[in-house]
């Protein structure tokens, strides 16, 4: 585990026990990972795969029962790892009268920034994840995906170099989905190191370079995005103008080569292109 | 970083929705106090009752403060633990004593501002203005004070038995002819039988040496019972004597147990130090929900809150029930009942005692807040304070073990 990595976890565990005499329930079993500066790492499963609890082992939100975490070697929870990582929980449902500049701008603070340098982040953040012309309004009011954009702009306030995001899809819309999706890549590319989990596999998919599924606390899958996605023989083609003719002539060149056209289908929009289409054009 | 977060506190619970709650708790308490104690109190101490509308708004703000500080202390814990905000906090480089004594800094200033806020349906339903203010009267302690011929020295207490009478000298300056205050508490354990009734001889000694004997009604363990003692020594000392006469049962009797009472004082200082002490009982109590929400949870920390608020504010009620459960003879009562009111004097000894704070106590009896009340009061305040930080600080989940 050397400097040069931003999250560095080996064989962590957690049992949670009900207190007095609950049923003692492993959920996490094992996990390790290693998360390097401008790597995204994905986590799927289905729930109560213990996703919540790695990432909150990882960040010593939660202590582990066995294993420890790193964060740029720092041990998780120390005093040296705060600061470094930023995180989006999956719960964050602030119901209180601040506003969503109110509440950037006390986390700002407490992360260390001051004066014009966090009034600019702040209202650069607002704007990027489209929350501008609701700055000002109070928590209370917010829709879900509203505060999920706001935890994650929080997250991003101080610019950490490692960023967890736990569901951070969770509630938005396709544009919204959008902006976080750009706005992970863009950390990024920047060098940071970036963490998700998320049910929306199609969102996880499109931004992560790393992917690990999860199931009962145990990972079953874990490698580099192309390597566990890939499946060897088989390609896929996007044809514009192809006539019944074209159609055919491909389908003896396949058959010359010992391949076989399994499915053809006219082109079509999915939902998302469509929804991005035509109400990013009202935006 | 600890301005901040006091600051965001109070921004939390005073704004908005918040606002009209604390003046809706503030008019409804006033209309409960109005309608249960505005008049009754009189009856039922025979107490020096003047200034009802000084009385009223005490316990307005009193019982409103108190209960706007429980919640007050929930729902900030409520709103940091259960909404995600201690996660942000908790990655950032704020240290756990930083964040508890931020968030109970604001806690005390929404509990200053809000009990601010309080004052005014208060003051309105008492119909201060409108109504005639009380006379007061400041209490006079005994000094020195002895228990058979032991003279009892500082706070020190010491038990008078039958035939074994404790005699209080009082200073001029002080009427006996006002209502007297005996608080007697009962060593129950000690005790070989409990009728759940104290029977008293007050004897009362001019410096003439002139002797005056009362019977007063008997007397209830734990509470504080004003007793009339129609005599005028025309400010001279005077000597009280005190003794039980109720066979088999030891009186635990201490230097302030007994108060009479002295010259009058203003009444705005005494609401002034009325409205200090709430403020203090307030940001106690609202210190004491903030812990218990950190470490809790929101959920069982209400229930364990409102648990010690009933108990607390139901104190004197236990009281009554344990006297009562020893009407008969205690020492032919079974085990059951034996058992049960050892438990509830257990509780009733554990139970915070509100009416300490509650300075319609004292101003309902004509008898202004004494200073050792209020340095009382604010000693209470700071361990509960202190205690409450390092508590909150140790169980913000900052980190679940």
């Amino acid at each position: 585990m050397g400097e040069r990595v931003a999250l560095a976890a080996a064989g962590l565990s957690k049992v949670f026990a009900r207190p007095p005499f609950g049923r003692r329930v492993l959920a996490l079993d094992g996990f390790s990972v290693e998360v390097r500066p401008g790597g995204i790492l994905g986590l799927a499963g289905p729930n109560g795969a213990g996703k919540t609890t790695a990432l909150c082992c990882c960040l010593g939100l939660l202590a582990p029962t066995r294993g420890r975490a790193l964060l740029f070697g720092a041990p998780a929870g120390a005093p040296a790892a705060r600061g470094q990582g930023g995180f989006s929980p999956e719960r964050f449902d602030l119901a209180g009268e601040r506003s969503g500049r109110e509440t950037l701008e006390l986390l700002g603070a407490l992360s260390g920034l001051r004066g014009r340098d966090l009034e600019a982040r702040s209202g650069d953040l607002l704007a990027r994840l489209d929350l501008l012309a609701a700055a000002d309004r109070p928590l209370r009011s917010y829709s879900k995906g509203m505060a999920r954009r706001l935890s994650i702009a929080a997250a991003l306030l101080p610019d950490p170099p490692l960023l967890v995001l736990d569901e951070p899809f969770d509630g938005l819309d396709p544009l919204g989905a959008q902006a976080v999706r750009e706005e992970v890549k863009r950390r990024a590319a920047d060098g940071a190191a970036v963490v998700l989990s998320s049910h929306a596999l199609a969102e996880v998919e499109a931004v992560a370079t790393h992917l690990m599924v999860l199931c009962a606390g145990r990972t079953l899958i874990a490698g580099p995005a192309d390597a566990v996605l890939a499946l060897g023989g088989r390609c896929e083609l996007l044809l514009d103008g192809l006539d019944a003719a074209g159609l055919e002539a491909l389908r003896r060149l396949a058959e010359e080569s010992g391949a076989r056209l399994e499915r053809v289908r006219p082109g079509r929009l999915t939902l998302e292109e469509l929804f991005r289409r035509s109400v990013g054009r009202e935006r | 970083m600890i301005g901040r977060l006091a600051l965001d506190a109070v921004r939390l619970l005073l704004r908005g929705r918040a606002l009209f709650l604390v003046l809706g708790v503030g008019l409804l308490a006033g209309l409960f106090v109005r309608a249960t104690r505005d008049t009754g109190s009189a009856s039922l101490h025979g107490a020096l009752l003047r200034g009802a509308a000084l009385e009223t708004l005490a316990s307005t703000l009193f019982l409103a403060g108190v209960i706007q500080a429980l919640v007050f202390g929930l729902v900030l814990a409520a709103e940091d633990r259960g909404s995600g905000f201690l996660a942000h906090v908790a990655l950032r480089p704020v240290g756990r004593i930083a964040y508890a004594a931020g968030r109970l800094l604001g806690l005390a200033a929404a509990v200053l501002l809000g009990t601010l806020l309080l004052a005014l349906p208060a003051a309105l339903l008492a119909g201060l203005g409108r109504r005639d203010l009380p006379d007061l009267f400041e209490r006079v302690r005994a000094s020195p004070v002895f228990a058979g011929e032991r003279q009892l020295a500082g706070s020190e207490i010491d038990q008078i038995a039958l035939g074994r009478p404790g005699r209080f000298f009082f200073p001029a300056g002080a009427i006996p002819d006002a209502t007297l205050l005996l608080r007697p508490k009962v060593a129950l354990g000690r005790a070989a039988s409990f009728s759940g009734r104290l029977d008293l001889a007050l004897t009362l000694e001019t410096a003439d040496g002139a002797r005056t004997r009362r019977t007063p009604p008997p007397l209830r363990p734990l509470r504080e019972l004003p007793i009339r003692f129609d005599q005028d020594v025309e400010g001279a000392p005077f000597v009280l004597e005190v003794e039980p006469l109720s066979p088999a049962f030891v009186l635990e009797i201490d230097r302030d147990a007994l108060t009479v009472l002295g010259g009058k004082v203003p009444w705005a200082r005494d609401a002034a130090l009325s409205f200090l002490l709430v403020v203090l009982a307030g940001i106690a109590a609202a210190a004491l929900a903030f812990f218990l929400g950190i470490a809790l949870s929101p959920g069982p920390a209400s229930l364990s809150a409102c648990f010690v608020l009933l108990v607390g504010l139901g104190r004197e009620a236990v009281c009554d029930i344990i006297a009562g459960m020893g009407g008969g003879a205690a020492e032919d009562a079974g085990a059951v009942p034996r058992v049960l009111r050892f438990t509830l004097d257990l509780l009733a000894r554990l139970a915070p005692d509100f009416s300490s704070f509650n300075p319609a106590e004292s101003l309902g009896a004509g008898v202004a807040l004494a200073a050792p009340a209020l340095v009382s009061a604010l000693l209470w305040c700071l361990a509960v304070l202190l205690a409450a930080l390092l508590l909150a600080a140790a169980a913000a989940p900052f980190e679940e073990k």
